[in-house]
């Protein structure tokens, strides 16, 4: 082997290497650029995600309408499990001719001491048992049980007298009450009173229940007739 | 139209207060012949505890229904004679059908 040859050889050889080393660098440059290229891709599929999700929460912001059904639905969930109590106070007032049903079973009540006032046009019904407060006389005054001498157990009745000053005498009603019914009198009469001398007097029916009983015209009455009808007094309850 | 109101300054009604009764006349009726012997025991008020006065009559109907006979025969527990009344009517009898009032009674 000569000098000249050996160079050749480690030139050969060099160059060899050489050539290697920079296909080598060519292949590590090209794995780096790969791997480069595949993380900015990584980064640019995550850059994008990120930007999609903000948009999407963004939208929610300036869009009204999703805030709008929020806020309704957060309103109609709370109204759906809201417990509301209310006392209402106030005037009831009915068309005129309505009439009120009540349901079976239900009972209108009012407060002790309470005054139902009604307009004077209007007119009341009265189903079932109705108690007037009218007057009588008492147990006492009545003596239900007192007999005649001869031990006769009478007909009790009792009348009440209201007398209003007419002309020269008396117009006199009597409401006539037989017991035990005392709430209303069975018998009214409305008559004319004058004395006539002492222990004395003249009487003339005028009404009996509401009715006038006129004369004959051939008869002279020393009073007006109709001025003393118009003050008999007749049970209104 | 009719309305329902309750007043707010109503004062509540007492209770049992009734109004009071005036100027009444209790009339107690026993047959006697043809007709009736009525004793009328008059008040005033209805706190009285006696009648203010007794009195005692016997009345027979006629035929017209408007028209009756009335014969005056005791004026507080006393028999009233008089002379207009017929011999026929036993007026003794008849004042012993009236029935007064017992103010010795509870």
């Amino acid at each position: 082997m000569t000098g000249s040859s050996d160079y050749g050889d480690i030139e050969s050889f060099a160059s060899i290497i050489n050539g290697r080393l920079a296909a080598e660098a060519r292949v590590s440059k090209g794995v780096a650029f790969g791997w480069m290229c595949g993380g900015w891709a990584i980064a640019a599929c995550l850059f994008g995600i990120g930007m999609a999700a903000a948009l999407y929460g963004y939208s929610f912001v300036i869009s009204s309408r999703p805030a709008a059904e929020q806020i309704a639905s957060a309103i109609r969930d709370a109204f759906a499990r809201a417990e509301l109590k209310t006392d209402v106070t106030g005037k009831v007032s009915l068309a005129p001719g309505s009439e009120l049903t009540l349901a079976p079973n239900q009972i209108v009540k009012l407060n002790e001491g309470a005054v139902v006032r009604l307009d004077p046009n209007s007119s009341v019904r009265v189903i079932g048992d109705l108690k007037v407060d009218v007057p009588q006389p008492s147990k006492q005054q009545l003596q239900l049980d007192a007999t005649s001498v001869g031990k006769e157990l009478p007909v009790t009745q009792y009348t009440v007298f209201k007398t209003v000053i007419f002309g020269g005498g008396y117009v006199v009603t009597g409401w006539n009450f037989e017991l035990p019914d005392t709430a209303h009198p069975v018998y009214q009469r409305c008559y004319y009173e004058q004395n006539v001398d002492q222990g004395l007097a003249a009487t003339q029916t005028i009404a009996v229940d509401g009715s006038p009983r006129p004369v004959s015209s051939l008869a002279k009455l020393p009073f007006d007739f109709d001025g003393a009808l118009a003050n008999c007094t007749w049970f209104s309850g | 139209m009719p309305s329902i109101s309750v007043p707010q300054n109503s004062t509540p009604r007492t209770k049992g207060i009734v109004p009071t009764l005036t100027n009444f006349t209790i009339f107690k009726s026993v047959p006697f012949e043809k007709g009736v012997v009525q004793t009328g025991w008059k008040f005033l008020t209805g706190a009285q505890r006696s009648p203010t006065t007794q009195y005692c009559y016997y009345q027979e109907a006629g035929d017209n229904p408007d028209v009756s006979v009335r014969i005056d025969i005791g004026l507080d527990e006393k028999i009233q004679q008089s002379k207009s009344i017929s011999k026929s009517f036993d007026i003794a009898a008849a004042f012993s059908k009236c029935v007064w009032f017992r103010k010795g009674a509870p």
